[in-house]
């Protein structure tokens, strides 16, 4: 019985306990302005999604199949990847709220910009080569 | 007991939600018009059902704030947060597979 305790507050996955357990209440429009930009960025993520979509319907023959391919699926997985960046943001945000800590500048902010402009380089690089 | 928050911090945070439940329908939406197949299928479903039901759920939970910001503890959506991350995550997956497979 004891152990199963243990164990269980070990690999406790009741992340909403373990986030309330810590620290104090943080002003509770701290609260949800972190929720805002985490939604912010849940929406970045969406439009790099619409944009993997978009790019492989809408750039037809002007792209080499490839490419093409490549690109859109590399906007979805960054895409994935701020998703998921964005919700540990979140709740790490939340954690140090609550440890009166300051808050960590945003990795997945240089990483969205790396990824958006070496994308828009390849098809700047592609429209201009498959135009000469 | 309401308390107005001059910030309108509840308001924001629950058009924040629906601002971004129509970049999931719109997602959605693309989806079944550039493509077809099961996973365009997916992605169009997955999208409109999680929009609608993710209204639902942030709107009851917008009520709740307004009244949970009288007591000074709101407390964080972790389980919507984390909700729509693992959605957005299949969601860029089914997409990836509908063009990779079905071009």
């Amino acid at each position: 019985m004891r152990f199963t305790n243990r164990y269980r507050e070990r690999v406790s996955l009741d992340w909403r306990r373990d986030l309330i357990a810590q620290g104090k209440d943080p002003d509770p429009r701290f609260t949800l302005a972190n929720e805002r930009t985490f939604l912010a960025w849940i929406r970045t993520s969406l439009a790099l999604t619409a944009g993997g979509i978009a790019l492989d319907a809408f750039t037809g023959p002007t792209f080499n199949p490839t490419i093409r391919l490549l690109l859109a699926v590399s906007l979805l997985a960054l895409g994935a990847l701020l998703a998921v960046g964005a919700f540990f943001r979140w709740y790490i945000s939340e954690r140090l709220m609550r440890t009166d800590q300051p808050l960590n500048l945003p990795l997945i902010a240089p990483v969205l910009a790396a990824g958006v402009g070496i994308a828009g380089f390849v098809m700047v690089a592609t429209l201009i080569s498959s135009h000469t | 007991m309401t308390v107005r928050d001059p910030g309108l911090q509840p308001e924001r945070t629950s058009i924040a939600w629906t601002r971004t439940c129509t970049a999931l329908m719109i997602v959605g939406l693309i989806g079944t018009r550039f493509h077809a197949g099961p996973f365009a299928l997916v992605v169009t479903l997955s999208g409109l059902v999680a929009a609608a039901l993710l209204m639902l759920v942030s709107a009851r939970r917008g009520k709740r704030t307004e009244h949970e910001l009288s007591t000074g503890r709101v407390t964080p959506a972790v389980s919507l947060a984390a909700a729509l991350t693992a959605l957005v995550v299949l969601l860029d997956v089914t997409a990836a597979l509908m063009i990779w497979l079905y071009r």
